[in-house]
């Protein structure tokens, strides 16, 4: 917890969306897997994770269906919806401008 | 597009409210399986897993209300909850609630009856050829304190020879005769018209002609236009009703027309007649002399009268009080305000007769 970073929500949809093109998840599995891709850095709460998710499914970014988990349990799975793979798309490059933006201003001041 | 799309998502899950709940709670409950799974293959004994895993997790209700709130149907369902209080709170105090209904009934039953004579009368013109050109023309003695004095037929020719304004100015005066020859003697409303009273109202007979001009003429044969009612009622709605020959005044009437449904104006007329049949106006008192007045006179005005100034006519004419009165604006206004006032007052009272240590317990 202590490593965590206080992740804006507008890049937390955006991780959320990315980390759904491989494929469908449930709630549990995305916290799962941005922690590790992120090495830990990132520690999503449950308290933003999903209400995030609803507010994602309610825009029409990703959509969500029950089925059955790894190990057999019933669980909700969100995947990413055509509209969804565009605004990924759109706010990736968004994040790359503005992160290179920051990049530049903090080597040269 | 999208707006809409949310929309209809926003309404589905207000519709859902309790079926999403559950499944809000089966996702959480999965999650904290996992955790706890997860927990326990670190090396947690079970009980510890678990508590651990609800740790992590935080307060549960906070999150599924955060969920709500993304989900964008919180402000729907704080309205549907208020509006059951609402409906809760009325139903336990029924005769407060009677008042109240009471009060705005009166109100708006006021107000509305108002404005269906405004629109009737004022907004909707006559529905005769060029309606808003009618004219009725009056003569008043204010001094006398006479608003309607009438015209005689020698005024009458007056108007319509040197009134450059008026396209026709037709007579038009009612009385009640006797019919005879339609099964019993009949008292019938008699509307005593000029020869092209009907062109006027641009109103076209369904059967037969109207008048004319050589039946305005003393001593021609005395003919009758009936009214779609007359007809109906005491002609029996008969198809050969023209050339029907009826008695009246002693002379012999034929019907020559019969008139299409329409508002009867000026007056509820059975039957229409000619100017020179009416026995009362061919008397030679009434006919000559200047100062006997028993008629109105219809002008077609065309392009000088503004429809305002009409509606005031016919509304003065048809009800005795003009709707645009002031006084009656006024009136109406003030009408509301009370409502409104006190629709708002009964319950203010009642809430502030509540003691806030009781409202507060109750919650």
């Amino acid at each position: 917890m202590s490593n965590s970073v206080d992740l804006l929500q507008g890049t937390l949809d955006l991780l959320i969306l990315r980390t759904l093109v491989p494929g469908a998840q449930h709630g549990w599995g995305l916290s799962q897997r941005i922690q590790q891709v992120s090495e830990d850095v990132l520690r999503v709460g449950q308290g933003s994770l999903y209400p995030a998710l609803h507010r994602l499914e309610e825009q029409g970014w990703i959509k969500a269906s029950w089925g059955e988990s790894e190990n057999g349990r019933r669980a909700k799975f969100y995947e990413l919806t055509r509209a969804g793979r565009k605004r990924l798309e759109t706010e990736t490059a968004n994040w790359e401008r503005l992160s290179a933006a920051v990049a530049r201003i903090l080597e040269v001041a | 597009m999208r707006l809409l799309a949310r929309l209809r998502a926003r309404l589905g899950a207000l519709a859902h409210a309790p079926e999403r709940d559950r499944q809000m709670d089966d996702e959480v409950r999965f999650h904290l399986e996992m955790e706890a799974e997860k927990n326990r293959r670190l090396g947690h004994g079970p009980e510890e897993a678990q508590r651990q895993a609800r740790v992590r997790f935080g307060g549960v209700d906070g999150v599924k209300e955060a969920c709500r709130d993304a989900s964008g149907v919180r402000l729907l369902q704080d309205f549907v909850q208020d509006l059951h209080y609402g409906l809760r709170s009325l139903r336990r105090s029924p005769g407060f609630a009677a008042v109240v209904v009471a009060t705005l009934g009166l109100g708006i039953g006021a107000n509305t009856a108002m404005f269906s004579v405004v629109n009737t009368v004022l907004l909707r013109p006559l529905p005769y050829r060029e309606g808003e050109s009618l004219m009725v023309l009056r003569q008043a003695a204010p001094g006398a304190g006479e608003e309607d004095l009438g015209l005689s037929p020698l005024e009458v020719q007056d108007f319509r020879e040197q009134a450059r304004s008026l396209d026709g100015v037709v007579e038009y005066h009612s009385m009640a005769f006797t019919l005879l020859g339609a099964g019993e003697p009949t008292r019938v409303q008699t509307g005593v018209v000029s020869w092209n009273f009907f062109e006027v109202l641009g109103v076209e007979p369904v059967l037969g002609r109207g008048f004319r001009p050589e039946e305005e003429r003393p001593g021609a044969e005395a003919v009758l236009v009936a009214s779609h009612e007359f007809w109906q009622q005491h002609l029996g709605a008969d198809p050969g009703a023209v050339g029907r020959r009826f008695n009246m005044n002693d002379r012999v009437h034929t019907v020559i027309g019969v008139l299409p449904p329409l508002p009867r104006y000026p007056g509820e007329d059975d039957v229409y007649m000619p100017t020179v049949a009416c026995p009362f106006r061919s008397r030679p008192r009434v006919a000559e002399n200047r100062e006997s007045r028993m008629l109105q006179a219809l002008g077609l005005g065309l392009g000088a009268v503004t429809a305002l100034a009409l509606a005031r006519l016919v509304a003065g004419l048809l009800f005795g009080v003009a709707p645009t009165d002031a006084l009656c604006f006024v009136g109406s206004g003030l009408l509301l305000v009370l409502v409104a006032a006190l629709a708002c007052v009964l319950p203010a009272r009642r809430a502030t007769a509540i003691d806030p240590q009781i409202a507060l317990r109750s919650l």
